[in-house]
């Protein structure tokens, strides 16, 4: 398996998404079932002369690849050092919510990068970070007597409506994916998944070796 | 947005039958939760999406925990451990 890694950050990772099923798993069946889509969107969205080989790519293997991983964790870390040199710590605690807000946008828009534009919540969690945040709180308006009325509506009719309901709270969760349609929807947030677990493993991985790091300074068989 | 835009392209393959959603659904979610779900009859799509749901909202919490330490130790961390860091996690 090859990863080309270019670690200045640019976008040219041309890990090689269908060989990376060979190293974990079997998740080669999987990707066959949704790469319909994939194929459509990557062939509207392009990749400027990318070798797309077929539409056969496990598209939800890649995430578990130790090359994605790999690759993910060093812009990570070089966005940490970003993340810790730009704000100067002089706030009261303000600073460490400030902080931690920052470390999670930057590991979001390095995952988010790490798709490859392929995906829509990558696409807008590239696009809108800063609109998202300012815009959430008025967003979020709580309608309690049309839920009412809906919910009373999903009693009596039984399974769709109730079922919509959960799809739209899914597609709140997930970034970009408000209005989506079901498949589409299914698709984006099993792909969102995977890459919130190999960000989960990625992160945990990396505050494993800071806390050795600064626990152990001097013990490094380098 | 893209998203709004294609959006009302609705279905570009045709008509999507609800059949073909469930088990679309039925399929990726359980793939998906196999490290969660015991050996019982996952049916009830109502109940994967709202498992669904439940587990993204704990994978963004482990992340908001993961950045909350990982913000401490870059203030506690100094320029050679991120460096050894950096090496060491080309390991991994």
């Amino acid at each position: 398996m090859r990863a080309v890694a270019r670690s200045d950050g640019s976008r040219a990772i041309w890990t090689e998404a269908s060989e990376g099923f060979v190293s974990e798993g079997g998740r080669l069946w999987f990707g066959m079932a949704i790469s319909n889509a994939e194929g459509e969107s990557a062939a509207k969205e392009g990749g400027g002369g990318r070798k797309r080989k077929r539409r056969e790519e496990p598209s939800l293997a890649k995430w578990r690849t130790q090359g994605e991983q790999r690759t993910y964790s060093t812009k990570l870390i070089e966005a940490l050092r970003r993340v810790r040199r730009s704000p100067p710590a002089g706030a009261t605690s303000t600073t460490h919510h400030a902080r931690s807000r920052a470390v999670r946008e930057a590991a979001d828009r390095a995952l988010a990068v790490a798709a490859r534009g392929r995906t829509r919540w990558s696409r807008a969690i590239l696009s809108g970070r800063t609109l998202k945040r300012r815009i959430r709180p008025s967003c979020f308006r709580p309608k309690p007597v049309g839920s009412s009325a809906a919910a009373r509506a999903a009693a009596e009719r039984g399974k769709p409506v109730t079922l919509e309901k959960k799809a739209r709270v899914l597609g709140r969760l997930v970034p970009g994916c408000r209005k989506l349609s079901l498949p589409t929807l299914l698709e984006e947030v099993s792909d969102y998944i995977a890459a919130l677990e190999m960000q989960v493993r990625t992160m945990s991985a990396i505050a494993d070796v800071l806390s050795a790091a600064s626990s152990a300074p001097a013990a490094e068989p380098m | 947005m893209s998203s709004r835009r294609s959006r009302s392209r609705q279905s570009s393959s045709g008509r999507i039958t609800d059949q073909q959603i469930d088990d679309l659904m039925s399929k990726l979610q359980s793939l998906l939760h196999e490290a969660r779900l015991g050996s019982h009859d996952r049916a009830s799509a109502a109940k994967v999406l709202q498992d669904t749901c439940s587990y993204i909202r704990s994978l963004h919490r482990e992340v908001d925990d993961l950045s909350e330490r990982l913000s401490e130790l870059l203030d506690a961390a100094g320029v050679s451990s991120d460096q050894a860091a950096c090496i060491r996690s080309l390991f991994m």
